[in-house]
Order: C-alpha cells, then structure tokens, then sequence
C-alpha cells in the first residue's frame, strides 16, 4: 500500500513533449483513473509509475520514497497490461508464479499464494492450462491474478479491457474494482474510456495532449466540467458557443444564433436545484450530493467575451408548453437506444440534443416534425475556454 | 474418341473446368516424380547392389570397423556441423541482441553491413580467406613481417579452417532467424517480467530465451543442414581430414559409384533424421504471439567510454567482415602468375577486366551461368508457385506429401543431387523423354531447378498463407472477375514474396559450386568451375575478376529484390 506522488512530472520524446509537467497525488488505498484520448501521455505517465520509462524532469514518490530513478523490477508494483502480455509459453500457473520466484518464495507457499488468487479471479482449476489456450477474458483475469499475487505496494492497469467484449468488459471492470478494494491496494487506472473512469474511480485526472485538465471526483468531473475539453470528453454534452449579458435584471447566456437561455443568479447556482420536471429520469445527477468544493460557475460582470454554455442532453426536455424558457424547432435525428431515446432537434440554428425516457410521452416525435424544447437554465454550466 | 472430340463434348468440358487442378496435377506430378523421387530411390536401390549382387554389402563396407575411413568422414562431418552450429550462434545471436536492444552511433549501418557474407558465392568465400588466412595468406605473412618473427603466427588449414569460414558464412542464419524473432517479439511481455521483479539476467533467461527457441532451432537446423552440405570449404581447406561430401566426389571420380550411391544415402539418411527431429521439437513449440502492447525501444548506449568501445568494436567488425570482399576485389587487379612469394602481389593490371571486352570466350562461362540461372529458376516459379498454391489453398488429400515431397531437396545435400541425377539420367528414362542426359547441357540446370525448388516452394507458401481469403472474395463481391481479382488483389499481396524466393533461387544457381564440379561440361561450364579452373592454373587475377563479376551479379540483384519486397511489403501491411 502506498500514496504516490508526481512532482512537475516530464517527459520528453526527442524533442517532443508528451507530459507537460505533471504534479498530483494519489492516496493509500485510492482508485485512481487517468482518462484522456490517445496519445494524451496517460500511458507515459503510467510506465514513469511502473519504470519502464524515466521522466526528463520531475519526481516520483512511493510514499516518503524518491523512486524516480528505480529500476522497473525493484518498484513492488503489479502491472495488467493492455495485451495482457502474458507469457505465451507458459501455463497459467506458471504465470502467476512468476513474480513469486522472482522473489524467491518458498515452493509450498508459490503453490498456496497461487491458488488463492486464482481463486480471487474465478480462475481455479485452471492452473495446468497453457495461457494461448483461454479465452480473452480468462487471459484478462490471469493477468490480474499475476499482478495481485506479488502483494503489490500499487496496481497498475494500462487500458486493461480494450480487448473485451462489451459485455465482458462491464463484469471485468467491476470484478477489478471489487478486487482492488477488497485488498485495498492503491489503484492507477489508465482509459480513454470515460464511462468506464465514472463507474470505478474515486478520483480522475482528465488529460490532454500532456496536461491534466480536470482532476476530481467521478460526480464533480461529470456535472461541472471544467472546460470544454472535459465537458466534450464527457459524452454527448450540449456545448454552445456565445456571451454573456443581462437582459431584464438577469443575467443570461446568447447563443451566437441568438438563442437566448435565462440563467439562475450566481448565487443560487451554488447548489442547483433539482430537476423538477415530471418525466424525469433516473438521472446521475439526482444520486448523488452536490459536490463540497461547487463554486459559483460564472460571473456575469467579468465574463467578457466568448463563453461556452455545457447542458447534459438529459436535462433538457421536449415539450408541448409554449412557456417562457422553451423554444421551438424541428427533430432532425432520432436514436433509440432501449430505455431511452436521443433526439437531435434543429432549432434556428442551434443543434439540440436531448435524451427522452422511452416511456416519455414525447418520445415518439419523429425526424421531420416540429417540437417545443424545454431549456433548464439553472442546469447550465458556463465555461470559460 | 479424340481427346478433340472429347472436349467438344460441353459436359466433358464442363467438368474439366470445373476441376482445373486434375490438368495441373499431370505436369505437376510428371516433373517431381521424375526429377526428384525417381533418382533418389534409383538411388537408393543401387546402393543395395554390389558387383551386380543384391545386399548390404556396400555398407558393410561403410561401417566395417576395420576400414574406418568412411565412418571417420561421417563423423567429421557431424562434428564439424556440430561446431559450425555453436560458433554461428555464438557470433550471430549477440549480435542480434546487440543490434534490437541497443541504439548507438552507426547502428543501421552495421546491422545492414551484418548480412554481408550472404552475397558471397560459396566458392569466392573460400578463396577469400584461403589468401587472406592461409599459411601463405596475406594477414598472417604481414603480421610475421610487421613483428619479424620467423614463422607466420598463425595459419588456416584443415578443419580449423573450415569452421571459420562456415562461422564467417553461416551465422548470418542465426542473426536474421533472432532478429527477426527479436522483432516479433511483443516487448510488454519483457516489461512484465521486470515489473514482477525479474533482474534482466532472470527474464532473459526465462521469457526471452524460452521465445527465441523457434528462431533458434531454425537456425540451428539451416546451419546444420548447410554445413553438412558444404563442399567447397572442405574442398579448399580439408587436406587429409574426411569429410563426407567430399568423400562422394572423390568417390565418384575414382569410378567407384557403389561406394558413391551409398555415402549418398547414408548422407540423406542423416540430413533427413537430422530435419524431422528438429522439426518436431520447433513445431512442439512455436507460438502465436498475440498483438504488441507497446513499440520496441532501444536502449540508447550514453557513456563516452561505452560509446568508443562500441565504436571501436563496430569497426573492427566492419572490417573482419569487408576483407574477403575487399580481398577479392584486389586480386582481380592482379597481372596474372606475377604474384609468388611476396607477401603482396606486386604487379597491377586492369587486363582481367580487359578481356571482357576483347576475349569473345571470356564471356562464356557468364552467359552459361546467366542462361542455366534462367532457365532453373523459371522452372522453380512455375513449380514451386503452384506447388505452394495447392498445399496452401488446396482441400484435396495428399496435400501434406505433396509438401513433402517438394522439400525433399532441401534437405539433400548439392552432392546427393548430383549423384542422384547422374544415377538416374546415365540412360534414358520417360521422364528424360528416352534422352541420355548426362553428358548433355541440361543436366545442370535440371540440378539448380531441383535445388532450389524449395526456396521458391517455402517463400511461395509463407505469401500464400498470409493471403487472408476474404480479401480476394471482397474484391469478388465489389465486382471484380477472376482475373481482374487475381491481377489486383492477390498478385500484389503475394508478389513480394514470391519474387524475393524467385531472386534468392536465382543468385543461387549463379554461384552454385557443388552440383556444378560433379555434372558441368564443357558446354555449360558455369562462373565457379571457370574460377576454378583459373586457380588450377594459377591464373589468380583471372579467377578473382570472375569471383567480382559474380559478386557484382549477386549484390545488383539482391538489392533489386530488397528494394521491390520493401516498399511493396511495407504497402500491404498499412
């Protein structure tokens, strides 16, 4: 078990830099996540962790101790590895073991250890079978059982269920966190996957192009994105471009279109008020506490300028009112998706999305026909950059 | 009915169309049981007979422990396979280590500089270093001058020599057989091993090593079986030390073919126990490495001292490597009996070269060479091609013998070969339509088509077997006919290797040497029994500024082939 921690973390390929001083700490015992797309330097960051590549400046720290400079094999740390790498020649047993021998554990206890995380994974019995002959998944679990067995200070995992199946990767991923929290060992966690970061972290770090963009909690990341970058990287967010202004006393958002949207005084944002709409979905939002560092999210005086307006399709609605805070347009897509349905609607210019129960009254509204939308201004997020 | 009338008849037709691969069966099954299972069992049933009476009289007479002579060649023969073996793997398995794992200044140069023993015909190979490491060789005469000692310090001769010169050749093998292993190799697995805890030393021995096998035991076999086969080493360098292969020739020319024919066998029996045990150990461990979880990375050699001995050592192999070549080129140069007892030859001359232009003969020996290179070599596409087409894609039985039989030459010996034509031809047979061959023009060629069938046979079958069906029926399904499939879509995919299997047959058979001293003729004498023969006559210049044409020869078309298979190759993997 240890805390990590990067100080002013680079690395430099040739002349290119791919981690652009990065400085964070991850807890005794916390499931970290390194989101970002590829080529962000998540991964880079990862092999500075495990030492398979040295940084060109900056420090790591495995609790008190400067490991920056140690060799990969003398780090205590388990890695699962994207391709799983596991020996091809040989047996899963002899896999698990590996890390053992290498540190001269005695036969009996090999044998004991082995069993038993074979056992953590769901994998015994299978110990004579030679490792090219299991299914991706199996593979997947040996692999973690290879990690674990050593009693590692960290774990490690560089985008461990890419090669799974939709299916496979949900159960795997929650098989992981389960494992990971049950021998409470600190946890880094490397994807490109954001649904993925949402369900198992405690914390992430949102990278891009070298540079964490947004480093917290699961929920915060997910309803206040910090820039346009993480809200994009979030799903299919509502994101708009125009100013700030105030139009009757209120402060509200123009779209460049000249879409206006009324927004809650600044104040009042610091806990937004739930959605009070009567078809409301199971939203993540409703389950979860607003977050303890939530800041007033603009400021209408000094938001000179472009600002971006954020709105998770599944705040906004479809609607029938011809109200105040609604506006009218035409559904140009329609996506079902099972228990909900996405609509794209075209309003004057502005590209609506909006994510309807399927059981919603609305929902069966087809491409082609006109609808009234319903935007929540006290949902908004406004970003600066 | 005519064959005429029966193909007027559309259900005939139909059905032959249906089944074009009987029609390619007749050609296909005429050329490989007469050319390569006729003599060899001929071969082998001749081996049985002495003065005319039926037994194993000839090999009671190999392994009569009273006579050992010919039990000594065989043993000689393995052991100094055996030798050749572990010095080719401890000089090209280093290197191949060397060259994946670390960067340092001049590295692509070195490791391209690696291979160049490959374009050294077997013969110029040997006489390269006869005169450079001989007892009157160049570098042991100079260092004796250099230091005035008495007596030269040191001199190649006899099976001391050998070994060298199959070190010198023969370890390529294992340098392109580890590299590319090394290449393949996916190196996540490596990391693993060192993030379980394992000191480099550890994971070596027990991730990389373990992986390496295969290419290990390819190349231990090529070596094995090359080394066995080699000729004109011993031939140069044996003296009174036996060796097999050339106890054959020697046989042969004495006139005592009983004896021939059955060393002969003897010899395949050993080559071929030899192929089939290593086979099953490489087939019992190969395996599929999945996909690559992180990029190969070369560790940068920093420190100024690592970096001069590295730099200095590069060099020094740089020049252990050029000098048979460098050697070569400078006799070529040399005016012809002027060079005897000095330590250098003395008197330079560009009249070798000289009479390319003016003796009409001089040409001769090229164009025999450059002819039956041809002819060998267009037979070995046309078989070897649809021999790899019909093992690889075809459903029918017999695909398995069909495969084996075609590499059966691969695992004889160039003697063999030789003996076994010269056994089967020496009258005539269906297969020669009644000719008597030997004595003839195609003989030799028939030799090359024969040995290097399987080259074309095994580089065809690894395209075909990378050409992914689906591909060809897409092409199908977009609209493409059979043709116009095949013109765009499979030829391309297969070319590259098919076209360097067909290149490597065809340097081969220029500068083949060993079925050539036992089958040539006047007629069709090739570049190596001309160089040869210049020797015998101490025509030293001579026989060098042939052994450069041919070097020539070989290098343009090896490069040709590097730059075609490259950039087509590099195409289809995109």
């Amino acid at each position: 078990m240890a805390q990590v921690t990067l100080n002013r973390l680079t690395k430099h390929f040739d002349d290119t830099p791919v981690v652009k001083g990065i400085s964070l700490t991850v807890a005794d015992g916390e499931f970290f996540s390194l989101l970002g797309p590829s080529g962000c330097g998540k991964t880079t960051i990862l092999r500075m962790i495990a030492g398979f590549t040295f940084p060109t400046s900056g420090t790591v720290r495995f609790d008190d101790e400067d490991v920056t400079h140690v060799p990969a094999n003398r780090r205590n740390t388990g890695m699962v590895f994207q391709n799983y790498a596991l020996f091809p020649h040989m047996t899963v047993f002899e896999n698990v073991a590996f890390g053992l021998r290498t540190r001269k554990v005695s036969g009996p206890e090999i044998a004991d250890r082995v069993a038993h995380a074979l056992g953590l994974v769901g994998l015994a019995g299978l110990e004579q079978r030679p490792v090219p002959q299991l299914s991706g998944g199996q593979q997947q679990r040996v692999a973690l059982a290879r990690a674990v067995v050593i009693e590692p200070d960290l774990l490690l995992l560089d985008e461990p269920l890419s090669n799974l199946d939709a299916k496979l990767r949900e159960e795997t991923r929650d098989q992981i966190r389960e494992l990971q929290t049950k021998l409470g060992i600190t946890a880094i966690y490397v994807t490109h996957d954001q649904e993925e970061a949402l369900a198992v972290s405690d914390r992430i770090a949102v990278m891009e192009e070298g540079v964490c963009r947004q480093l917290d909690r699961p929920d915060v990341i997910y309803r206040r994105p910090a820039n346009r970058f993480v809200a994009a990287f979030m799903g299919n967010m509502n994101l708009w471009e125009g100013v700030l202004a105030t139009e009757e006393g209120r402060p509200v958002f123009r779209h460049t279109s000249g879409l206006t949207v009324v927004l809650p005084k600044p104040a009042a944002t610091a806990s937004p008020p739930r959605s009070t709409s009567q078809d409301s979905l199971p939203s993540p939002l409703e389950d979860v506490e607003p977050p303890d560092d939530a800041q007033p999210v603009y400021d209408v005086e000094t938001s000179e300028g472009t600002v971006y307006l954020a709105l998770h399709p599944q705040t906004v609605r479809l609607t029938e009112d011809d109200t105040a805070g609604t506006v009218g347009g035409v559904v140009s897509a329609r996506r079902f998706k099972g228990a909900t349905v996405e609509f794209t609607v075209d309003a004057g210019g502005v590209s609506i999305q909006v994510v309807e129960s399927a059981e919603g009254p609305l929902a069966t509204r087809q491409p082609g026909e006109s609808v009234r939308v319903r935007i929540p201004g006290d949902q908004a997020i406004i970003l600066r950059d | 009915m005519t064959l005429h009338a029966a193909l007027r008849r559309p259900r005939v037709l139909y059905a032959l169309m249906r089944q074009p691969r009987v029609l390619v069966f007749i050609p296909l099954g005429f050329i490989i049981l007469g050319y390569i299972v006729y003599p060899a069992a001929l071969v082998l049933w001749e081996s049985l007979f002495r003065e005319g009476q039926f037994g194993f009289g000839n090999y009671g007479e190999f392994f009569d422990p009273d006579y050992p002579s010919y039990m000594e060649a065989l043993f000689n023969s393995v052991m100094v396979s055996v030798g050749s073996v572990l010095l080719s793997a401890l000089i090209g398995v280093p290197l191949a280590l060397i060259f994946t794992h670390y960067e340092f200044p001049g590295r692509s140069v070195f490791s391209a500089l690696t291979t160049l023993p490959i374009v050294l015909p077997p013969l110029v190979g040997v006489l390269a270093f006869l005169f450079l490491y001989s007892e009157s060789g160049m570098i042991p005469r100079l260092i004796q001058a250099a230091l005035g000692l008495e007596r030269p310090p040191f001199s190649l001769n006899g099976v001391w020599a050998v070994l060298l010169v199959h070190g010198y050749t023969m370890y390529v093998f294992f340098y392109l057989f580890t590299s590319a292993a090394l290449r393949g190799m996916d190196p996540a697995v490596m990391e693993a091993a060192r993030n379980l805890g394992a000191s480099s030393w550890f994971s070596f021995r027990t991730v990389t090593l373990p992986l390496l096998t295969p290419a290990l035991v390819g190349a231990t076999l090529l070596v094995f079986m090359t080394s066995m086969n080699s000729f004109s080493a011993p031939f140069i360098f044996a003296g009174g030390f036996r060796f097999l292969s050339l106890n054959i020739y020697t046989s042969k020319l004495n006139g005592d073919m009983a004896m021939a024919v059955t060393q002969t066998v003897v010899l395949s029996a050993f080559s071929i126990a030899f192929l089939f045990w290593m086979r099953r150990y490489e087939g019992r461990r190969q395996y599929a490495m999945s996909t690559k979880g992180t990029a190969n990375v070369r560790r940068e050699i920093r420190g100024r001292w690592a970096r001069l001995i590295a730099g200095a050592a590069g060099i020094a192999m740089v020049v252990v490597l050029l000098l048979p070549h460098l050697t070569i080129l400078l006799l070529s140069f040399v005016q012809d009996g002027t060079w005897t007892h000095q330590i250098l030859p003395q008197v330079y001359t560009s009249d070798n070269y000289g009479r390319l232009f003016q003796d009409p003969t001089f040409w001769e020996p090229i164009r025999n060479s450059l002819n039956m290179a041809v002819i060998s070599t267009a037979a070995d596409v046309a078989i070897g091609v649809t021999a790899a087409y019909l093992v690889v894609k075809g459903t029918f039985r017999g695909r398995k013998l069909l495969d084996a039989l075609v590499m059966v030459p691969w695992a004889l010996p160039g003697t063999v070969v030789a003996i076994n034509l010269i056994v089967a031809f020496s009258h005539g047979t269906p297969f020669s339509f009644g000719q008597i061959l030997v004595g003839s023009f195609w003989l030799l060629p028939i030799a090359y088509f024969v040995r290097h069938l399987p080259i074309v046979f095994r580089a065809s079958s690894a395209a075909f077997r990378q050409l992914d069906d689906s591909l060809e029926e897409a092409a199908r399904n977009l609209g493409a006919g059979w043709f116009y499939a095949f013109r765009r879509v499979t030829l391309p995919l297969i070319g590259p290797g098919v076209l360097a299997g067909t290149l490597l047959a065809f340097v081969t058979a220029l500068g083949e040497f060993v079925a050539s001293i036992l089958l040539y003729v006047y007629d069709n004498r090739p570049i190596a029994m001309e160089i040869l023969s210049h020797l015998r006559q101490f025509n030293i210049g001579s026989a060098a500024a042939y052994a450069v044409l041919l070097l020539l020869l070989v290098s343009v078309v090896l490069l040709g082939s590097n730059f075609f298979s490259r950039g087509t190759a590099q195409r289809s993997l995109s």
